[in-house]
Formats: C-alpha cells, structure tokens, sequence
C-alpha cells in the first residue's frame, strides 16, 4: 500500500482537534511579534524583508487554525492566496533591493534615507567595482554613515552643489 | 500524539524565526527561516490542513528560498557590510513594541477565552474538516474561480515589476 492512501484516510483516524486552538493562535501571536522584532531592529533590508515573510505566515497559521475549528474549508483557501500575494511580493521586494543596492552600494536601509538619486540618472549605467566613486567611497562604505550628508565634497556638476548648500544653511 | 507534535512542531518554529531574525549574516538567517517553513508545515499537518502544508513546503521552502539565497549571493556582500548597527534606539523601540503587540493580543486572546469564543474539548473531539487537495481545488475551482484568476493577473504584475525594477536600461 503506498503512502497517500494513509494520508487520505488519516482524518478519519484522528477525528477532532486534541489541543486547544489557544495554543495555534497564541503561536500566531507569538510568530508575528518575532516578525515585528525583525522589522523594528535589524536595518539589513534582506532581513527585514524576511521578517515580513514570518509575519506573513503567522497570519497564515491563524488562518488555517480558524479554518480547522469551525470546519470552513475558504480558510484555507485564503492561505493559498495569500502564499501567492507573498510570492508576488518577495519577486517585487528582492528587486527593489537590487536596484538599491546597485544604487547605494548597500543594504542598510538608513543609506537609503533619500528617495531621489544622488547622482545618476536612472538609466545610468552600473557602476563597476574598480572604478572611482564621486559621492561614495567604496573602501569605507560604513564610515560616512547616515548622518553626514554627500552635499557635493568633489561634486562635478556646480549647479548640484547650491542645493545641496541650501539644505544645510 | 498529535499534541506531542504540535509542541515539537511549534516549537521548532518559533526558535528558527528567533534565530532568523538575530542571525548577522543574511544567509543563516535565510537558512533559519526554512527551519520556520518546516516547522510551520508540520503544524499544518498536525492540523489536518494536508493541501496547505505541501505548498507551503513548495512554494515557501522551495521556491521564495531560493529566491531569496539567489538574490543574497547576488549582491556579492563584504563582511564589513554585515555590521549593519544603526541607532541603538532602534532595537529598544523594537522590543517595546513587540511586547506591547504580545500584551494586547493576549489579553484579547484571554478575553475570548473567557467569553467561550473558543470551543470546548468536547467540541473540538467532533471536529471534521477534509483538508485534502481534493477539497480544496472543488472549493478554489468552485466558490474561488474569479478570485483565483485575478491572482494570475496580480503575479503578471509581479513579473512586470520584478523586470523593469531590475533592468539596466528602460530603452
């Protein structure tokens, strides 16, 4: 006898829910507050975006837990839909985080406190290791960290460098 | 037995999510977090959600895994960029916060609780819920079939995002 056979027959066998549902949705609770932890704490962005993914599935194992004890099979199916929202996400996510990183060199989310390019438009070319940064240096990519502003030390272009005095006057 | 298992499942994947998210190196962490997609499918199993514990191991181990260690060897870290510590207001602001969500939701838990929202072990000993594939594509192909196209619509856009974001040049 194979193995799917028993499988399917296995709700026969263990009819009924020998725990309290407490105990799932205590473990949601418990998951998803790992899942803010993450979000809150590191600044790796790799990493918080996988703290999402643990939100995201504590909302999931509620979701089946609900769906298991009031015997209403569209939990379930919501479970599907949201592993589908989240794989959509992920995609999405993961290339933002490259663009960022060919960007900014990074994945600190704190040097990515500003929205507009600082230098590049946005169909410049990448920038290659060995090649010369104007606003980064490369060697020491933490030591100008989020606080001092890049406000044009050798900036090439005069009419970037205004701006950037206004901002600090 | 099946209480026996949910622990050990339960457990299993609360641990591996702690170390995920404490984890320095972005690859343990993602290797941490396949431990979590385990776990939580054995808890789908001890839950007689046997559809729902096969994908999550497909599509969350497998598939977005991969994606995410493909993604990490790709951007080609230095350990000097590992050594991410900003504010170190950050991680307390984190951890109040974390605990206030564990406070409120348990007392909205033990609110229920005591209000017998929750049903009773007798109650729960007639439980039946087929959760085989079966089920669940009469239901998905059934009561689900416009919400499981627009689905296809939403991961084209995906797809559309992921490339254009992705790309060196628009033109």
């Amino acid at each position: 006898m194979s193995l799917l056979p028993t499988l399917a027959a296995a709700p026969s066998l263990a009819a009924g829910l020998a725990f309290p549902l407490e105990w799932v949705i205590g473990l949601g609770f418990a998951l998803f507050a790992v899942g803010i932890l993450g979000v809150a704490c590191r600044r790796n962005i790799l990493i918080m975006l996988l703290s999402v993914e643990i939100m995201l599935n504590a909302a999931n194992l509620v979701l089946v837990g609900f769906s298991r004890v009031h015997g209403e099979l569209s939990g379930q199916v919501f479970v599907f839909f949201a592993m589908v929202v989240a794989a959509a996400e992920v995609a999405v996510g993961l290339a933002i985080v490259i663009a960022l990183f060919r960007l900014r060199k990074s994945t600190d989310v704190d040097d990515a406190d500003e929205l507009h390019e600082i230098e590049y438009g946005p169909v410049a070319p990448l920038k290659l290791e060995g090649e010369p940064s104007h606003h980064h240096d490369d060697h020491d990519d933490h030591g100008d960290h989020p606080g001092d502003d890049d406000g044009g030390d050798d900036d090439p272009k005069p009419e970037a460098t205004p701006v950037g005095a206004a901002g600090e006057a | 037995m099946t209480t026996f298992l949910f622990v050990v499942f339960g457990g299993t994947a609360l641990a591996s999510a702690l170390l995920a998210v404490t984890r320095k190196n972005p690859v343990a962490s993602a290797m941490w977090l396949v431990g979590m997609f385990f776990g939580l499918a054995g808890v789908y199993v001890v839950l007689e959600a046997y559809f729902v514990a096969a994908v999550q191991v497909l599509v969350y181990a497998g598939a977005i895994m991969v994606l995410f260690l493909f993604v990490i060897m790709l951007l080609d870290l230095r350990s000097s960029q590992l050594d991410l510590e900003g504010s170190p207001k950050m991680p307390i602001l984190g951890v109040i916060g974390a605990v206030l969500f564990v406070v409120i939701a348990g007392m909205a838990l033990m609110d229920a609780h005591d209000a017998g929202l929750f049903p009773t072990a007798e109650e729960r000993a007639t439980l039946e819920l087929d959760g085989s594939a079966a089920a669940i594509g009469a239901d998905l192909f059934g009561r689900w079939l416009l919400a499981f196209e627009v689905t296809s619509v939403l991961l084209l856009g995906g797809i559309f995002g992921a490339v254009i974001l992705t790309k060196r040049r628009l033109t």
